[in-house]
């Protein structure tokens, strides 16, 4: 596997384990029970501080799926179904052909104008 | 302020009083008096001794008043106190006449406590100073610098002490019953709001990243419509671009046509802008203009327009706009290509009756005109579905439509030709030459377009003059043939489709004379073209044979006459004298 794909997995996978580690800690700090009033004080805030990292988190999962896509758009090869027509020399004869009918409609015209 | 100088005799108190601290001024060394009175009056020059006769005067009066018990004001005295400090109580200079130990101890102590008092003043008032100076110091450094002390600015950095106010918690002394009671209340209301908080913040999160994976989405996919397009996509800085242009299918023209796919801010729709230059995403502005021939020719006297090429794209055959728009730009860059090129090789073409006159190139061939203009494409007006502004005004005006259509035609496959060879060049191996053919290559289109037309003409001029010819020999001739092969280099074909346009035309006429003598005489009139495609070159060979199996099998034969010539009356005279020669 790639460098970049493995350190993608990586990041996907420390993303979603530090939102569960977060989410499950703003339930374990919303006890309140005999603690003091600056622990109360502090945990409340770690809290919302544990919110807006859980949202972070979910944001950068996003760019994580930008940066795929993107990777996935510009970094990928496509490759044609159609065949080389153009080798077949009875194909391109054809269109030889062709083209000197063309040439000939432009050209031919002219002699019964201007002779 | 007032300021009150106080004048000190201490002769008055005697010996035994004397403060050891204090220096007696009539026992001072030569030494230590100079300086003393460089201290007191600063300077020697103002020194006189008037004036300090006057002094003594002075002095001798105040010491008599002292006596009299009135606090003495004397002028020019050294002592400077503040009223402040001595105006109060403490100091009890000569209040009654008694000069007792105790009252002067009083005083001394006094005296010195006063010293000490404005020396602390002093030390903790620049103290002070220095706290605030430093304090500014974190706000406005300029400030605070200028009023800090060296020993500070030498010693502290600037703006490392700061203030914060801090309001007194209320409530913070509440017995200890009480106590804990609130503060699980307290806590309670602190965490509920957190809860509150966090459950708002989400709220709004998910809202908001619901917005943008939905812009995401539609971004992905109409970038992945444009992909699924067969476009080449490129990364530009954060925004993903399209190449449009022909540069990768051997294109030389300036334009690389580039664009960048804009995302709109709050939906994510993609819009596609060309730019003209990726260093600063300048949009191009462009007035897209399509390329239409058209073909006038001289009826009754007058230039009329007799066919004209149509346009009917309408770039709307994807369902989506993206994609649409990158098609139309595509388009117009190619006629634009095209357009830009043909102008190019008219220059050199001036000479040969063709000119270029602002957004037309015109060729005049005998009675006819082709033009070929760029015309700015109006959407509008396009869509109309009868743009027969110029058709149908009689039976002339469309009978060269299909002409026209087939020289826009050639003119398109004839800048694919040039692609074609421009990409075989950079598939070789890169060479000077290489690089040289690359930097010199220009597409072969109007050339070869004037050239066939042209050699038609001259094969029925040739064919015309020969026929006449054989028609005047006619008598003196026992068999006489001509045989017309046009475009003999054709006969093989080498694999190129464009073979036709890229080698010059070559057409043969071969006349086989027999005279009375029964001998023969073939003439090879050979008609091709130099690298300009437009004049003529007439290759002439005659060769004598003496029978007819030599002349079948090309045996023995006498060259008489093997020329190049530009004009046909040369031909024509050195024909007309070679048969003369040749019948005589």
């Amino acid at each position: 596997m790639q460098q970049k794909s493995i350190a993608i997995l990586q990041r996907i996978d420390t993303n979603v384990e530090q939102v569960l580690t977060k989410f499950q800690r703003i339930f374990e700090l919303a006890v309140v029970e005999d603690k003091s009033k600056e622990l109360l004080a502090v945990e409340s805030l770690t809290m919302e501080a544990d919110a807006l990292s859980i949202i972070r988190l979910c944001e950068d999962l996003l760019s994580i799926t930008r940066n795929l896509k993107e990777t996935w758009c510009l970094g990928s090869i496509k490759v044609s179904d159609n065949k080389e027509q153009w080798k077949l020399k009875k194909e391109l004869r054809k269109v030889y052909e062709q083209f000197n009918k063309l040439t000939d409609n432009i050209a031919e015209f002219e002699t019964k104008q201007t002779v | 302020m007032n300021k009150i100088r106080l004048s000190l005799d201490l002769e008055i108190y005697g010996d035994d009083t004397r403060d050891a601290f204090l220096l007696d001024e009539d026992k001072l060394t030569i030494e230590e008096l100079i300086p003393r009175i460089l201290l007191e009056r600063k300077l020697f020059i103002d020194v006189t001794e008037e004036s300090l006769l006057d002094e003594i005067k002075a002095a001798a009066e105040a010491s008599s008043q002292m006596s009299d018990g009135i606090p003495i004001v004397v002028p020019g005295d050294s002592l400077v106190c503040n009223s402040d400090i001595v105006g109060g109580d403490n100091i009890d200079i000569g209040g009654s006449n008694g000069s007792t130990a105790t009252k002067i101890d009083t005083f001394n102590k006094n005296r010195a406590d006063l010293a000490k008092n404005v020396a602390l003043a002093l030390n903790e008032t620049s103290l002070s100073l220095d706290f605030v100076s430093l304090l500014i110091a974190s706000v406005k450094q300029n400030i605070g610098k200028s009023t800090m002390s060296p020993h500070l600015l030498k010693n502290i950095p600037l703006g490392s002490l700061s203030s914060d106010k801090l309001t007194k918690e209320e409530g913070a002394s509440g017995n200890d019953g009480n106590k804990d009671g609130n503060t699980s209340k307290v806590g309670q209301g602190w965490k509920y709001e957190a809860v509150i908080k966090i459950t708002k913040l989400f709220k709004e999160a998910s809202v908001k990243l619901k917005q943008q994976v939905e812009k995401e989405e539609h971004y992905w996919k109409m970038i992945n419509v444009v992909l699924a397009d067969d476009e080449v996509l490129f990364k530009h800085g954060k925004t993903i671009g399209v190449k449009f242009g022909y540069g990768d299918a051997g294109s030389i023209y300036h334009d690389k046509g580039l664009a960048i796919l804009r995302s709109d801010e709050t939906t994510g729709h993609v819009t596609f802008t060309p730019v003209a230059s990726l260093l600063n995403f300048r949009v191009a502005n462009k007035t897209y203009k399509y390329i239409q021939v058209k073909i006038l020719n001289k009826i009754d006297e007058e230039f009329m327009v007799t066919g004209i090429s149509s346009f009917k794209k309408t770039f709307n055959s994807s369902r989506f706009q993206v994609v649409n728009d990158l098609e139309k730009a595509r388009y117009f860059l190619f006629e634009e290509d095209l357009f830009y090129f043909l102008t190019r090789e008219a220059k050199t073409l001036i000479n040969y009756n063709v000119s270029i006159i602002s957004n037309k190139i015109i060729f005049e061939i005998k009675d006819e005109i082709i033009e070929i203009e760029a015309v700015p494409f109006d959407e509008y007006y396009n869509n109309m579905d009868d743009i027969d502004l110029y058709q149908n005004i009689n039976s002339y005006s469309s009978m060269h439509n299909e002409k026209c259509e087939s020289i826009l035609n050639y003119l398109k496959t004839m800048l694919c030709c040039f692609y074609k060879y421009n990409l075989s060049l950079k598939q070789k191996m890169p060479t000077l030459f290489t690089k040289w053919k690359q930097q010199n290559s220009h597409p072969l289109i109007l050339r070869p377009l004037l050239g066939n037309i042209r050699h038609e003409i001259y094969i029925t001029v040739i064919k015309k003059m020969l026929d006449e010819l054989l028609l005047e020999f006619k008598d003196q001739l026992l068999e006489a043939t001509l045989k017309l092969d046009k475009l003999t280099n054709l006969k093989t074909f080498t694999g190129n489709i464009f073979q036709r346009s890229i080698q010059k035309p070559v057409s043969e006429i071969v006349m086989t004379l027999k005279n009375k003598q029964e001998k023969w005489m073939k003439i090879h009139t050979e008609l091709t073209t130099n690298e300009i495609f437009v004049p003529y070159v007439i290759n002439l060979t005659i060769v004598k044979y003496s029978s007819e199996s030599d002349l079948n099998q090309d045996f023995e034969g006498t060259n008489c006459l093997q020329l190049t010539v530009n004009s046909f009356e040369d031909v024509k005279e050195s024909l007309q004298w070679s048969i003369l020669d040749f019948v005589g």
